[in-house]
């Protein structure tokens, strides 16, 4: 088994190698990390314009090139999210939390780093999942669903709530929230709109990038207006060396890029459960099992290396559905599909038997594109670093005019530019408290998928709340909340118990 | 030759390039798709714009205006300039099922727009999963009166034909049907693949790999007759009960176009879609390519809207 999936993947390299083909995967990353750096283009909307442009071409190099903008565009898309809090790309959002406090404390280039070595690792992972356990993965996915999703979005949440640094109450509070603007918009189960106050523009909810932008983007920007510290120059003059992480940095990362990349393995695997969660949720894990979370939010190297390396290894692991059942995990997938379909290339559990050239040979340029986009980017980040020495006049207002072009262009919508005005407003108002963005993103996130899953499997079940304890995995994902809920409660109960103790030896 | 002739040579050669004269081409044609990139019928309208710009020589762009299931983008078909060079490319659910669906909508489907051609027309379908094995509706009808709760119908949407053809099949045949709403089709179709649901209702296009690799089973399609696809596959009608009706995706002006303007925008529409490239790249994604005339178009579109809406108000669906 694993032999001849060496076989076929040797002819996938001789399909991916061909001139024409090596090209177009080449030209297929290029564009996507161009549209990952650059706000103001969204991946779905690069791939259809360019859609028409495949018609000409052969099936197997239509199906590299869209694929490389799809994986391409990931590299990019941490960068503005790191070295300038802007976060266009919403799995890059919950990178900002610590990219942007290593930028602050001139780590910038570090943190970028460590992003490519989260990036390779996630990716070699997510294709080689791919390579040899694609027909079986996708029958886990069957396993997964409404009451398992819903369990696990739960323990997501829990994990998640603590987030925040300083105040518990606060971050739970903010979770709470976050959940509560997940409640905008249009109802699945029923089809009712919530919140929307009569606004159409309304009623598909708040644009996560809208919220991500306006809570990181332009809060940043109003707290800095008048109150610029003066610009770290001390990586201005930036040798190679300087941006590789240290050895220390490195090894800081190791593990949270393994747990970063088996968190999004993970999520690939359940339907509708992209790289945004993955990313999310690899970031509350990687909190939960820290040794010292506090550091989490003030510029810790696994705070940057987990989410990063869980997106790569999601996106990847995103194609496993959509190439062997023939059922895209989400609309970039599903736009994946129709150019498949569109070239005669019928997806479904037949792909990889009928059109082993397409299967073995998109596996085989995932490698040389991983390949390709390294060395584009390794070099690059200097560069990109060299971007803060741009005087603040000058990069903060482009900064907030890409901010604007960039919810723009996610629906063609003016209404959400004024959305991220709001709440830029709001977060400016939540910094200034001291209230923490992160656990109120991650509500955000994770909240309505709870509650359509709740309501979906209660449906299905006839209301029966039994449903989640019956079925093993849900009943497995709620075991480890309540063994959270457990530990935190003997937790307080020992630390109050504590000095109590150490009174009364005292007193002895 | 100085500058300013050779450039008003190549104005000249572009214009008169142009489908219909120099008027024509000068003009961008812009195709409003009120749904997000890559889903459902945006692919054809850029396989069309393309067709235009290539075989008739107008420019042609496509736009996404996502939002409210289409409501945002029909609304900005309705408020733009009426001089036919902004089009509404849109699913027949805005123009048909929505009056009834929505109690209030920032548009009249029937005042506010000028049909111009239907371009693609489609049929839906109703599968089994691995729970029933059913292979017949009258396995199906069987095997729901001895499991009245286990009729699970994943639907990708409330209020849209795969939720009304299922209600109705149940009502007609006298078994419980509870459609459990998923968001879009994929999803749907993974529940009853999975046994999460018992059956799955979507556009017949997106279940057909899925019938063919015998991971579903499909039990009827909804067309008048036979899909053309699936010869083997029975419609609900062929099955005894009197439940048909097709999707078609269709083009709309803004309802103040001139009538000439209408006429020449559906000579060059229709003659893009009935090319054998379009029918080719129509039959590839099992869609049927049709181009009618704007008065047809106007016909399926009032014998739809009064077809569904006694079956949208019997669902209890109506006004909300």
């Amino acid at each position: 088994m694993i032999w001849s999936s060496f076989v076929d993947l040797a002819h996938g390299f001789e399909v991916a190698l061909q001139p024409h083909n090596l090209l177009y995967c080449f030209i297929g990353v290029l564009i996507g990390n161009l549209v990952g750096v650059l706000p103001g283009m969204g991946v779905l909307s690069a791939v259809s314009i360019l859609l028409p442009l495949t018609f000409g071409m052969k099936p197997v190099a239509a199906i590299l090139m869209i694929s490389g903008i799809f994986y391409g565009a990931q590299y990019g898309g941490a960068i503005c999210s790191i070295l300038l809090n802007l976060p266009s790309h919403p799995p890059h959002a919950v990178t900002c939390l610590d990219g942007y406090p290593l930028t602050q404390q001139g780590k910038g280039g570090v943190a970028l780093g460590v992003t490519m070595m989260g990036a390779v690792f996630g990716a070699a992972f997510g294709i080689l999942q791919m390579m040899f356990l694609a027909p079986y993965i996708a029958k886990i996915a069957f396993s997964f669903q409404a009451a398992e999703i819903c369990s696990l979005m739960l323990l997501g949440l829990l994990a998640g709530s603590t987030l925040a640094k300083g105040s518990p109450l606060k971050g739970v509070a903010m979770t709470a929230f976050g959940m509560l603007l997940g409640l905008v918009g249009t109802d699945t189960a029923t089809s009712v709109e919530r919140y929307t106050f009569g606004h159409y523009e309304l009623a598909d909810g708040i644009e996560l990038v809208a919220l991500a932008l306006g809570l990181f983007g332009i809060a940043e920007f109003l707290r800095s207006v008048n109150n610029v510290a003066p610009v770290n120059t001390a990586y201005t003059k930036l040798k190679f060396r300087d941006m590789r992480p240290s050895k220390a940095e490195a090894k800081e990362a190791a593990l949270p890029i393994l747990r970063g990349t088996l968190v999004g393995s993970l999520c690939s695997l359940i339907p509708g459960t992209g790289p945004v969660i993955a990313s999310f949720i690899a970031y509350a894990t990687e909190k939960k099992v820290s040794k010292n979370p506090e550091k989490f939010g003030t510029g810790a190297i696994a705070g940057v290396a987990a989410p990063e390396a869980s997106t790569h290894s999601s996106i990847q692991g995103d194609f496993i559905p959509t190439m062997s059942l023939g059922i895209p995990g989400d609309a970039a997938m599903a736009l994946l599909l129709g150019a498949l379909i569109i070239h005669n290339i019928t997806p479904g559990p037949r792909l990889i038997v009928e059109h082993p050239d397409v299967f073995w040979g998109l596996v085989a340029s995932f490698w040389i594109g991983n390949l390709i986009l390294v060395f584009l980017n390794v070099p690059m980040i200097g560069v990109w670093v060299r971007l803060l020495t741009v005087p603040y006049r000058y990069l903060y207002p482009s900064a907030l005019f890409f901010i604007c072009i960039g919810v723009f262009a996610t629906r063609n919508s003016l209404f959400d530019v004024g959305v991220t005005l709001v709440i830029g407003l709001f977060g400016y108002l939540l910094l200034l408290l001291r209230f923490e963005p992160a656990p109120m993103l991650l509500g955000f996130v994770l909240g309505p998928r709870f509650e359509e899953n709740f309501r979906r499997a209660l449906n299905i079940a006839h209301g029966d709340l039994g449903t989640f304890v019956e079925r093993p995995i849900s009943a497995f994902f709620l075991a480890i909340c309540a063994a959270l809920i457990g530990l935190q409660i003997y937790a307080r109960i020992k630390k109050a118990r504590a000095p109590v103790q150490l009174a009364s030896t005292a007193f002895d | 030759m100085d500058r300013r002739h050779f450039m008003a040579g190549v104005a000249t050669a572009a214009a008169g390039g142009g489908f219909g004269g120099p008027a024509f081409a000068a003009d961008l044609l812009k195709f409003i798709y009120p749904y997000a990139p890559g889903s459902g019928g945006d692919i054809l309208v850029r396989v069309l714009a393309d067709d235009l710009q290539k075989k008739l020589g107008l420019s042609a762009i496509v736009e996404n205006k996502p939002g409210a299931d289409g409501r945002i983008g029909v609304r900005e078909v309705k408020h733009a300039t009426a001089d036919g060079n902004t089009l509404l490319f849109t699913p027949f659910g805005t123009m048909v099922l929505f009056p009834t669906v929505f109690k209030s909508l920032p548009y009249d489907a029937f005042k506010d727009f000028a049909p111009v051609t239907q371009a693609l027309s489609f049929d839906f379908g109703l599968a089994a999963g691995p729970v029933s094995g059913a292979k017949t509706l009258a396995e199906l009808t069987e095997w729901l009166k001895k499991n009245p709760d286990k009729g699970n119908v994943g639907v990708p949407g409330l209020g849209a034909l795969p939720h009304l053809l299922p209600v109705k099949y149940g009502a007609d045949a006298g078994v419980k049907i509870h459609a459990v709403a998923y968001k879009g089709t994929a999803p749907a179709l993974t529940a009853a693949m999975s046994g999460e649901t018992a059956l799955v209702c979507a556009p017949l296009a997106d279940l057909i790999a899925q019938h063919k690799a015998g991971a579903i089973h499909l039990l009827a399609t909804s067309g008048k007759t036979r899909s053309p696809y699936l010869p083997d596959v029975p419609t609900f009608v062929d099955q005894g009960f009197k439940i048909e009706g097709s999707g078609w995706y269709g083009i709309f002006a803004p309802a103040a176009t001139p009538k000439d303007k209408i006429a020449k925008l559906n000579k060059a529409l229709t003659e893009a879609i009935h090319s054998d490239s379009f029918q080719e790249r129509a039959k590839s994604v099992y869609l049927r390519a049709t181009g009618t005339t704007p008065e047809e178009l106007g016909a399926i579109q009032k014998a739809d809207y009064e077809r569904w809406k006694p079956v949208i108000e019997a669902a209890g669906l109506a006004g909300k």
